[in-house]
């Protein structure tokens, strides 16, 4: 595969704030690749360096194979910007906002309306091309925001946290869109808080704290990174310190805890675990209510990596 | 361009009510200015019916001395007289009575009887009140009764002058001075309404993220928006010239009119070099739109749009001369003055580069702005 975006080496400092710290990534075509990390963990400014909005201290950021730089129009043609806020003029209507974005990219004005409609359509605003953007929804306004930087059908499109702040079926219809993106054959970054969207959408992800690369794969490879493989959560309504301990004892299990009548067990990646369990509190004769079994998530790979849970860094 | 004139076609609906506003001031005011100015000042005086029974010196004084600023009437029909008094239509009645004269010598104030149906009463009580106290002053410097009375009178025969400037070295008559003169006003708040917007919007942080991620370079992004600023700035500009040209091209030469269109272009610039700043500056439209009336009316005030300069307080005209609607005022009145594209050619000039210095000075603040924007 060819590598579309290439990061080596970036430091950005503001003033005494390192906001992004020795920075390496390497992105390729065809990739969904999605930047997750709490805020203010400095995923939008590595985009922002990407871009070129912003100027960094140290390191070299390539492109389709060229140096990025802020006069590089001709890689510039090739991205699409989805930014965090909705970016669009309030005084144009759907349709032109979406026609002036596309402007910037292509000229030729028969070219423009055919793809200002393709977008429009890809969005689901057809029935809104005469809507100023006050008019809209929030669901509505970020798909005008999406429309606004996918219309030139770039090959590299950058979506910076758009599902902040809108409702569960606009986030789908969002998700779903780009996902769509990807099999047309865009290269995708993503960045995001949400680790589930993240973790629905990514090919690859690097996980981002305090401007560090922390991981970077795909999620098995994240989740395979760290040692717990299986959680297990058993409603007990009296627990004894022996069936505590054999608990523990028992193979795979990493560690166990027991609060309110719940026990979570941390296992390893063996197989069987839930059953081991269950058949150890049998023999035992401990009474027990519901079992939930659940495989490692992007915060357990957050927590084991950063001592820290990235739900709490988000709220 | 396109974007920028939908933008400023969005902003035109609030902006027509400052058209209105402005051609409804001048016309009232072309209406009230159009009437002699030496007319409308006519001192007051009052009528006052005497009746003089004694005939002493100091009677005859005091009537003399109330002739001087009013009309005294002292033979008139007095059943007549009765009829005005019962209708309440006298300004006042004297009737001095034998030993007039006398009681006055002796401090008393008896032999005399004042009567008045209107409130000037007062005035004329104050007025004869004055004139005893002359007359004491001057008996208690040892002067005679018709001594002190001749002198009196000498002292008090003297008026205040009251000159009414006249034509053009005053406030003009003509209705398109007053075309002229708001032009300091609307100008600034009609260039703030339609292109503090555009600026707003292009200048927004996201927008600005979004443009400057686009193929496009800034500075053929930047040259479309000043391309559509000078278009929308210019069309306003031409549109007032061309209609005070229709309507008041018999009120100036040919030379006043392309002078007056000079200064006007000055104020151009600098109601688009301000625009641009505010709406880079303030957070939103409605900011903008406040902003228009507080600096539209502001600068209007204090550079003598609305009053003549020698109605305002000094201290107003002072804060004028900081203004460059100030400048532009002292340019509106030189055209008054006749002849004034010869005779005062240099120094309108002068006053035409201090308002386009004023310009390039606020365009200097919007270029440090924004560069500070875009280092942060």
């Amino acid at each position: 595969m060819n590598t579309v975006v290439k990061i080596e080496n970036l430091v950005k400092r503001y003033k005494e704030l390192v906001a992004v710290d020795h920075m390496n990534l390497s992105i390729k075509k065809g990739e969904i690749f999605g930047l997750l990390g709490p805020n203010g963990s400095g995923k939008s400014t590595i985009i922002n360096c990407l871009l070129s909005l912003t100027e960094y201290d140290k390191g070299e950021i390539t492109v389709f194979g060229e140096k990025m730089r802020a006069d590089n129009y001709s890689v510039k043609g090739r991205i699409g910007v989805v930014l965090q806020n909705v970016a669009v003029f309030d005084e144009l209507t759907v349709y032109e906002n979406i026609d002036y974005f596309c402007s910037l990219y292509i000229k030729d004005k028969e070219q423009r309306k055919t793809l200002v409609q393709e977008a429009i359509a890809f969005v689901g605003l057809e029935d809104f091309t005469k809507f100023y953007p006050k008019k809209l929804s929030g669901g509505l306004l970020r798909r005008l925001n999406i429309a606004c930087g996918i219309a030139h059908k770039p090959e590299l499109i950058i979506f910076d946290e758009p599902t902040v702040a809108i409702d569960p079926q606009s986030r789908n219809k969002i998700l779903e869109g780009i996902m769509e993106l990807n099999r047309q054959g865009a290269t995708i970054i993503y960045t995001s808080h949400y680790m589930e969207e993240v973790e629905q959408l990514c090919s690859r992800i690097a996980i981002i704290d305090k401007g560090q690369l922390v991981a970077t794969g795909t999620k098995d490879e994240l989740k395979s990174m760290i040692q717990t493989g299986e959680t297990i959560r058993v409603e007990v309504p009296e627990l004894t310190s022996e069936a505590l301990f054999g608990l523990q004892k028992l193979s795979h299990v990493i560690s166990v805890e027991y609060n309110d009548g719940l026990a979570i067990i941390k296992c390893s990646g063996g197989r069987h675990n839930v059953l081991h369990v269950l058949e150890y509190l049998s023999n035992t004769g401990t009474s027990f209510g519901r079992v939930f079994a659940e495989q490692p998530t992007l915060n357990d790979v957050f927590l084991e990596v950063t001592g820290k849970e990235l739900r709490d860094e988000v709220q | 361009m396109s974007v920028v004139l939908k933008i400023v076609k969005k902003a035109l609906p609030s902006v027509s009510a400052y058209f209105v506003i402005f051609f409804v001031l001048i016309v009232i005011m072309s209406f009230f200015s159009g009437k002699d100015q030496e007319k409308m000042y006519q001192a007051t005086e009052l009528t006052i019916y005497a009746e003089d029974k004694e005939a002493s010196v100091l009677s005859k004084a005091l009537l003399t001395y109330l002739a001087q600023e009013n009309e005294v009437e002292t033979e008139y029909d007095k059943e007549l007289l009765s009829d005005l008094i019962f209708a309440g239509m006298v300004d006042y009645v004297v009737y001095v009575e034998d030993g007039f004269e006398e009681s006055f010598l002796a401090g008393e104030k008896g032999g005399i009887e004042r009567l008045s149906t209107k409130p000037n009463m007062a005035y004329v009580d104050q007025k004869i009140e004055m004139f005893f106290q002359y007359v004491r002053a001057e008996l208690a410097m040892g002067k005679e009764m018709e001594e002190a009375c001749a002198s009196v009178l000498k002292n008090t025969e003297h008026r205040a002058v009251t000159e009414v400037l006249s034509g053009r070295d005053a406030m003009s008559t003509r209705p398109g001075y007053f075309f002229f003169t708001f032009l300091a006003y609307i100008i600034p708040c009609i260039l703030i309404m339609i292109l503090g917007p555009v600026m707003h919007a292009f200048y927004r942080k996201d927008i600005k993220m979004r443009t400057d991620c686009g193929k496009v370079s800034v500075r053929k992004q930047n040259i479309e928006v000043v391309k559509g600023i000078v278009v929308v700035a210019i069309l306003v500009w031409a549109l007032f010239m061309g209609l005070g040209a229709v309507i008041y091209h018999r009120d100036f030469t040919m030379a006043e009119y392309l002078l007056g269109t000079l200064n006007s272009f000055t104020i151009l610039l600098f109601s688009v070099a301000v625009s641009v700043v505010l709406g880079v500056l303030l957070p939103s439209v409605d900011a903008l739109n406040g902003a228009s009336n507080i600096l539209g009316l502001g600068m209007s005030f204090f550079s003598g749009v609305f009053l003549p300069e020698h109605l305002l307080p000094d201290y107003v005209n002072i804060i004028g001369e900081f203004l460059p609607a100030g400048w532009y005022m002292k340019n509106v009145r030189l055209l008054n003055v006749e002849n004034a594209a010869t005779t005062h050619f240099t120094e309108f000039l002068v006053n035409c580069g201090i308002i386009t210095a004023f310009a390039v000075a606020v365009f200097f603040v919007f270029l440090v702005v924004v560069k500070r924007r875009k280092a942060a």
